[in-house]
């Protein structure tokens, strides 16, 4: 089973020296998907409003493909490092 | 002794091929369903990568003091990821992936998001496990691999 990134691990440098972050990712998403659930009518409504425009299958499968994106996260892993300075981006 | 290696030995008696070219066949020949059992045993077991891995170590001019540091980045990107992120540029009108393209292009970078498909990923990721792209042009040193 594909379990989405539970946790954030942020490191950026301040005040000389290098500041790690842990953001609880698993606390936002029940709100997320909370906000998704209440803006799926709106979504529907705005895709078959666009549709003739080309842009209603953008907006109907725009939701559940950043959805799939973020579940897929996990592991990605973003570290730049110069001179003292050291910057993390790390789904956990 | 089966109909390949009876051929062989036909034509060397009735003096078609020389001894070696019949030892040469006959290597080929017992040869061959031994390599293939071997090579697809292999690639059943290769496991599949699940990350691939960017590792450009490079020197950046400084803005202060117009000293030249090293500068490291490394990135981990999900295999997983880069499959979902294929999926989505199939949503993308075709207007906006060509502006995508065209700047992408002025980068120097000829893609088109439009062609982008699951299998050449599939088959950009086999030939990442035997292998590791090292690009080094003088200034920056570019390593790209599989992990699993």
């Amino acid at each position: 089973m594909i379990w989405p990134p539970l946790l954030l691990h942020l490191v950026f440098p301040a005040c000389r020296r290098s500041w790690g972050l842990w953001l609880p990712l698993f606390l936002i998403y029940p709100i997320l998907l909370a906000l998704s659930l209440l803006a799926l009518p709106f979504l529907l409504i705005a895709a078959l409003c666009l549709w003739h425009f080309g842009y209603g299958r953008l907006t109907l499968m725009a939701l559940p493909g950043i959805w799939n994106v973020i579940w897929k996260a996990r592991g990605l892993e973003l570290n730049i490092g110069e001179k003292n300075r050291e910057y993390l981006i790390k789904f956990v | 002794m089966n109909d390949n290696k009876k051929r062989i030995l036909e034509m060397l008696a009735a003096g078609k091929i020389s001894v070696d070219e019949a030892a040469r066949l006959m290597t080929a020949v017992e040869g061959a369903p031994f390599v293939s059992a071997v090579s697809s045993g292999e690639a059943a077991a290769r496991p599949t990568p699940r990350y691939l891995r960017v590792l450009v170590d490079g020197l950046n001019q400084d803005k202060h003091d117009g000293d030249r540091h090293p500068e490291k980045v490394n990135i981990r990107v999900p295999v997983a990821l880069i499959r979902a992120g294929i999926k989505l540029t199939s949503l993308i009108p075709r207007e906006a992936a060509e502006q995508v393209d065209k700047a992408l292009a002025e980068k120097g970078v000829n893609v088109n998001l439009k062609n982008l498909k699951e299998e050449d990923l599939t088959e950009l990721l086999d030939a990442l496990t035997d292998l590791v792209i090292e690009v080094d042009d003088g200034k920056s040193h570019v390593r790209v691999r599989a992990e699993y």
